[in-house]
């Protein structure tokens, strides 16, 4: 038999693990703890959802095994290339605002880079767009096979429009091997991509079969929850089993079920309001419902930098758009003392309503509302608001309630308050909350009520199941009436508080750490110390990132485009090859090129620790760092990041 | 969109009119695509650009400083001509401005058609500066200054605000009015 197959005390790994647990400087200090002797923890049912392997696995990339092996009180459920273990209780934070610190306002606050790096960001770009002209010139010339799409043919007009798609063809396509990147497996903290190469500069990508496990920081993955394994995926297993994939109809129309009725109600309770309504896409949510509640005669003012989703909305309602500049309070009450002493455009009428649309963190910039201004201003000024909260729902606040928990605002104060599943609860679809009323007529009056699909069950009850782990279920208490005990379920919800048993369906079955909320309240914790960890470990490292601090969301500059692929490449083929996301133009202005970087409560801090060092050794590379100084190296980053999250 | 009934003049300036979904349209987005010209070292590329390409220019063997600054002059103009005058729309993402900038120029869609801006002023301002520079270094030859004005006159007429929107035309029977052009 080999050497590696065999599972005895004596196999290389154990007794490597256990010589190593006891020279460990970091290690626990707890007396009564012995180092483990059997790797297997008997938590779950499954043997295989269990910690470490002891043969056959591959930790060159240090992602398969964590870095000091768990010792006899630890005991972890999660597997940890999809969850990392952590159970070191000082690297975690509380998130919430402190009140009378001020929340950063628009992007002059941010540094300048020096201008070298500017003027080499638009040299590149014309440079770029210079010899993309003169490719399409010559080669409509010289090889017009290639560009028969773009070419009017027998009386025809073009397939595709040549100054359209100029953008795509000649600047995204020599950066193309930076996306639609195809991956396999679920992505958690690690995620396995599958290796292509491409022998025609970007144009066709050929997979060559061999993958790569990667460690994750660009995926949307706030609490992750994204975990093929633990209590959520058992009970999205029993749905399959109770209600099928799918109830085969719209809402309105025949597929509603009580599992959907179920949800919103506990949607509703979870974000503090009266009702909700569920969607089963997020952008969906944005695009279906902003026409039901603003029309022709309506004005709508939105923020710059709102997404896709909430302008197609806004589109196909008809009503007024104005804009005001990102985050920046002074000009929206400009404007709206401008808009509301003008009226309607050439009539001068007065609005039938206003609605102000926010989003409470911004994905590409990672900046957070000025909620607590947002509500000022509406007192005074008497308009509504929406909240599109769809990153920082789950990621935010003590009892992860979103940006309104954050500030401390009760959520009643805020007429819409919308959201996805996608982020935060390993799932998809969207989520509309508001006064009941409200929330009856969008029913009806929303598009995807009557022409959409019901969301399916197994993806709600993934909804219903990480709610749940995260607000807790409440126990049912006995009470005493008189002289007779009757057991009284403890029914009434305050809120942010656990849910109660009867608000659930009666087949979910959650694990006890799940069930009691502690497994919950421990992932914010995380999330809050990674994300606020990553942001001041980078700016001391003297890098340039946009952002508040507590957001998961941290982007990093790297201005030029020609830097954006290197980025991508070295931080893939490192030791530990690390995915991330780059962001050019046009998706960012012209000179913010940016890679993005999305933390999650799955990482660990020795993850944070591998993401900065690799930050710190390619910054060097690529000249990227131009942030203030004075800046630390990356050791003592590593050494005091206690220091560094206790900064913000 | 109207064909228009034939006029006897060669020449006619037209107005490209807007329809109220197309201002809906504008207003829902920010224009990256006009949005640099604020930007910092938007200003600062213009100086840097003009210098490497005098000093570009200035290797040909056997050139004087007379048609160097000419030459800078009118390529500068050329350039500049192209990039703010003559090409319409935003070659990304028209899925989401659903082609409401398609017959509008990078300068008509500078701070979303304002006018007497700052970034407007400086680029009136260049091409002025420019002329006087090559003015002084050909020491006032007439057949360069004459050159040299002409081709300024023909630049700085379609930045004033009242041909904001308006082309001119010469006998073009334009109606079709599809919003891409069809490449030759």
């Amino acid at each position: 038999m080999s050497l590696f197959s065999k599972r005895t005390a004596t196999s290389p790994v154990t007794s490597y693990l256990s010589a190593f647990s006891k020279n460990d400087p970091h290690a626990v200090d707890d007396e009564s703890s012995t180092p483990a002797s059997s790797l297997s923890s008997s938590t779950t049912s499954d043997s295989e959802d269990t910690v470490i392997y002891d043969d056959d696995i591959d930790n060159a990339d240090g992602l398969a095994l964590p870095p000091r092996p768990p010792n006899s009180s630890e005991v972890f459920s999660t597997v940890h290339t999809e969850f990392g273990h952590c159970s070191n209780p000082k690297y975690r934070y509380l998130s919430q605002h402190t009140s009378g610190t001020s929340i950063p306002g628009h992007d002059d606050q941010n540094p300048e880079p020096p201008y070298y790096v500017l003027l080499s960001t638009y040299i590149s770009y014309l440079l770029l767009i210079c010899l993309g002209h003169i490719r399409d010139f010559v080669g409509k010339r010289m090889r017009p096979a290639a560009y028969r799409h773009l070419m009017p043919s027998d009386g025809y007009a073009p397939l595709n429009s040549d100054f359209d798609s100029f953008y795509t063809r000649r600047l995204k396509t020599r950066m193309d091997e930076c996306f639609g990147q195809p991956v396999t497996g679920v992505a958690g903290r690690t995620i396995q991509i599958l290796d292509r190469i491409s022998p025609d500069f970007n144009h066709n990508q050929i997979l060559t079969g061999s993958r790569t496990r990667a460690l994750n920081i660009s995926s949307y993955n706030y609490l992750g929850f994204a975990q093929a394994h633990g209590g959520c995926a058992d009970a999205v297993e029993t749905c399959i089993r109770e209600h099928g994939v799918s109830t085969c109809g719209s809402r309105l129309e025949g597929g509603s079920s009580n599992l959907h009725v179920l949800a919103e109600a506990l949607v509703a309770k979870f974000m503090g309001m009266e009702d909700a309504l569920i969607s089963s896409m997020g952008f969906a949510t944005n695009s279906t419902f902003i026409p039901a509640l603003v029309g022709k005669g309506c004005l709508v003012i939105s923020d710059e930098l709102n997404h896709a989703s909430i302008r197609f909305g806004v589109r196909l309602s008809g009503a007024q758009v104005r804009m005001f500049k990102h985050n920046d309070m002074d000009a929206l009450e400009a404007l709206l003392r401008e808009v509301i002493s003008q009226g309607q455009p050439k009539t001068h009428r007065p609005w039938r309503k206003i609605l102000v649309i926010v989003e409470g963190l911004y994905s590409m910039e990672g900046t957070l509302v000025n909620l607590p201004a947002i509500i000022e201003l509406k007192k005074k000024y008497k308009f509504y608001i929406w909240v599109d909260e769809a990153h920082s729902i789950g990621a935010l606040g003590p009892h992860g309630r979103g940006v309104t928990d954050y500030f401390n605002i009760p959520p009643r104060s805020v007429d819409i308050l919308m959201g996805t599943f996608t982020k935060s609860f390993g799932s998809a679809g969207g989520y509309l909350a508001g006064n009941k009323d409200l929330i009856d007529s969008l029913r009806i009056r929303g598009h995807s009520g009557a022409y959409a699909e019901a969301m399916t069950p197994p993806v709600l009850t993934q909804v219903v199941a990480s709610m749940a782990s995260i607000m807790g279920i409440a126990t049912p208490t006995m009470t005493r009436f008189d002289s007779s005990s009757t057991l009284q379920p403890s029914e009434a919800y305050h809120h942010p508080g656990p849910a109660p048993m009867s608000t659930l369906p009666t087949w979910l079955c959650l694990p006890p750490h799940l069930a009691d909320g502690s497994e919950g309240t421990s992932r914010l914790r995380r999330i809050a110390f990674n994300s606020r960890y990553l942001h001041q470990g980078l700016i001391k490292l003297g890098f340039i990132t946009y952002g508040h601090p507590a957001s998961p969301i941290v982007p990093l500059l790297i201005f030029n485009p020609g830097k954006m692929n290197m980025f991508h490449r070295l931080m893939k083929d490192r030791q530990t090859p690390i995915v991330v996301v780059v962001v050019a133009y046009p998706a960012t202005p012209l000179v913010s090129g940016r890679v993005r970087f999305c933390v999650s409560a799955a990482h660990t801090k020795e993850d944070i620790d591998t993401i900065l060092r690799a930050c710190d050794e390619i910054g060097d590379v690529l000249d990227i760092r131009h942030g203030v100084r004075p800046r630390w190296t990356i050791d003592q980053v590593c050494a005091r990041a206690l220091d560094l999250v206790q900064l913000s | 969109l109207k064909p228009r009934g034939r006029s006897g003049s060669i020449v006619k300036v037209e107005q490209i009119g807007d329809r109220l979904e197309e201002v809906l349209d504008r207003s829902a987005y920010v224009n990256i695509n006009a949005d640099w010209v604020n930007a910092k070292g938007a200003w600062l590329i213009h100086v840097v650009l003009i210098c490497v390409g005098k000093l570009i220019i200035d290797t040909i063997p056997g050139m004087t400083q007379q048609v160097s600054w000419t030459l800078v002059n009118l390529i500068y103009l050329a350039l500049t001509y192209l990039m703010f005058h003559w090409v319409t729309g935003i070659p990304f993402e028209n899925d989401l401005h659903g082609g409401a900038y398609d017959d509008l120029t990078l300068w008509e869609q500078i701070d979303d058609g304002a006018q007497y801006t700052p970034a407007k002023k400086w680029l009136l301002g260049v091409p002025i500066a420019l002329f006087l520079a090559s003015t002084h270094y050909t020491n006032y030859n007439p057949w360069l200054f004459a050159v040299n004005i002409s081709a300024l006159v023909f630049v700085l007429i379609p930045k004033l605000p009242q041909l904001h929107r308006r082309r001119v035309r010469f006998i073009h029977d334009y109606a079709s009015g599809v919003a891409t052009p069809v490449t030759p």
